[in-house]
């Protein structure tokens, strides 16, 4: 069954549920578990390559309407982001407004 | 985990420590969270979300990473199962920081309620800003510093959230686009912050293989990818530590 065909509060609801699953194990089972053993090593390895594998996904083959944007746009305003990260000492929110103003500034000339 | 070595003759009382956490909490870390959630709102009316529903998302996952594949899956028709377990996996972070977090405050939230609370109001941001207090205040202060440091991130959550989601409704499509975009950026970012080998590895392996894992297959390729790249990443360099 597609997440589409159920109504998006259910799916909501689901979302919730299994996101709070792993706080409430992590609570129920508070200091009884080795969390820097090799399993959780490994899961939290699979965990960070999933995100960053649909983040990927999203800046290359987004859905939707970013979808008609440009590619090299797309990855060029990524870049900047990131280089400005790096050049100021790690500031999270001007690399952001950065990356997306120089997105924006592109699609506007590029007349979308 | 280690006792705090600050004694708590010299902690500030719960009423100091919560003014402080009113101020640290209105300070950058619930700004991010507005820039980040404005990225979702909008993201949430471009997939054919109400407004409710993207605010209850915000108030009830509580996880940027989560939320977003939830809407990014659910309009690239992607099983549920699929949708959920994916979204189920990129919050996988939150077990060890909950066992961290309700281990240190053990002895001043004993009750179950507070505990839910005290967990589903971790965050990237506030769960460092707990510690961190833990570690220079009593256990009883740095809880007290911690509820006004959650409930006001979440809130600007929230806030963030329907903003975005509003301006979506209202702004040219080259604004609309940048602001669905933002999550891009944001999320992207955010992996730039971990300083850990193995992480960014991870990150790389699943960055990579994404995309062609997605065009082979566009149902369970966020699965597959994360599977592994995740267990590359581990087997190159997680498995002596």
């Amino acid at each position: 069954m597609s997440a589409a065909a159920i109504p998006p509060l259910m799916l909501v609801l689901l979302a919730a549920a299994v996101t709070f699953l792993w706080r409430g194990l992590g609570a129920l089972l508070a200091s009884k578990i080795d969390t820097d053993g090799a399993l959780f090593r490994w899961i939290g390895c699979v965990s960070y390559a999933t995100v960053a594998g649909l983040i990927s996904r999203m800046a290359v083959l987004p859905t939707g309407d970013l979808a008609a944007t440009p590619l090299a746009l797309r990855l060029g305003a990524v870049g900047i982001g990131f280089a400005v990260f790096f050049l100021a000492k790690r500031n999270l929110l001007l690399a952001a407004a950065a990356g997306a103003g120089s997105f924006a500034a592109g699609l506007f000339f590029l007349g979308s | 985990m280690s006792e705090p070595k600050s004694g708590t003759e010299h902690s500030p009382n719960r009423r100091k420590a919560f003014r402080e956490g009113v101020r640290h909490g209105l300070a950058v870390p619930s700004i991010v969270v507005f820039a980040t959630m404005l990225g979702y709102g909008s993201m949430a009316h471009a997939n054919g979300f109400s407004a409710f529903e993207a605010l209850l998302s915000t108030a009830l996952v509580w996880a940027m990473p989560g939320q977003v594949a939830m809407a990014d899956l659910r309009a690239s028709g992607a099983d549920l199962f699929v949708t959920l377990l994916a979204v189920s996996m990129a919050s996988v972070r939150f077990f060890p920081m909950a066992t961290i977090m309700v281990g240190t405050f053990r002895d001043v939230a004993k009750h179950p309620l507070k505990r839910i609370l005290l967990v589903h109001l971790m965050s990237a941001s506030t769960w460092p800003m707990a510690m961190a207090a833990a570690q220079r205040m009593s256990k009883a202060s740095a809880l007290a510093y911690y509820w006004p440091v959650g409930g006001l991130c979440i809130t600007m959550g929230c806030i963030g959230t329907l903003t975005g989601y509003w301006l979506s409704a209202d702004m040219p499509p080259f604004v609309r686009l940048t602001l669905v975009f933002l999550n891009v950026v944001f999320l992207s970012l955010l992996f730039a912050l971990n300083r850990d080998r193995l992480v960014i590895l991870a990150v790389c392996a699943g960055a990579v293989l994404g995309p062609p894992l997605h065009s082979i297959e566009p149902n369970y390729g966020v699965i597959l990818t994360g599977l592994i790249g995740g267990t590359l990443a581990y087997i190159i360099l997680g498995k002596r530590r």
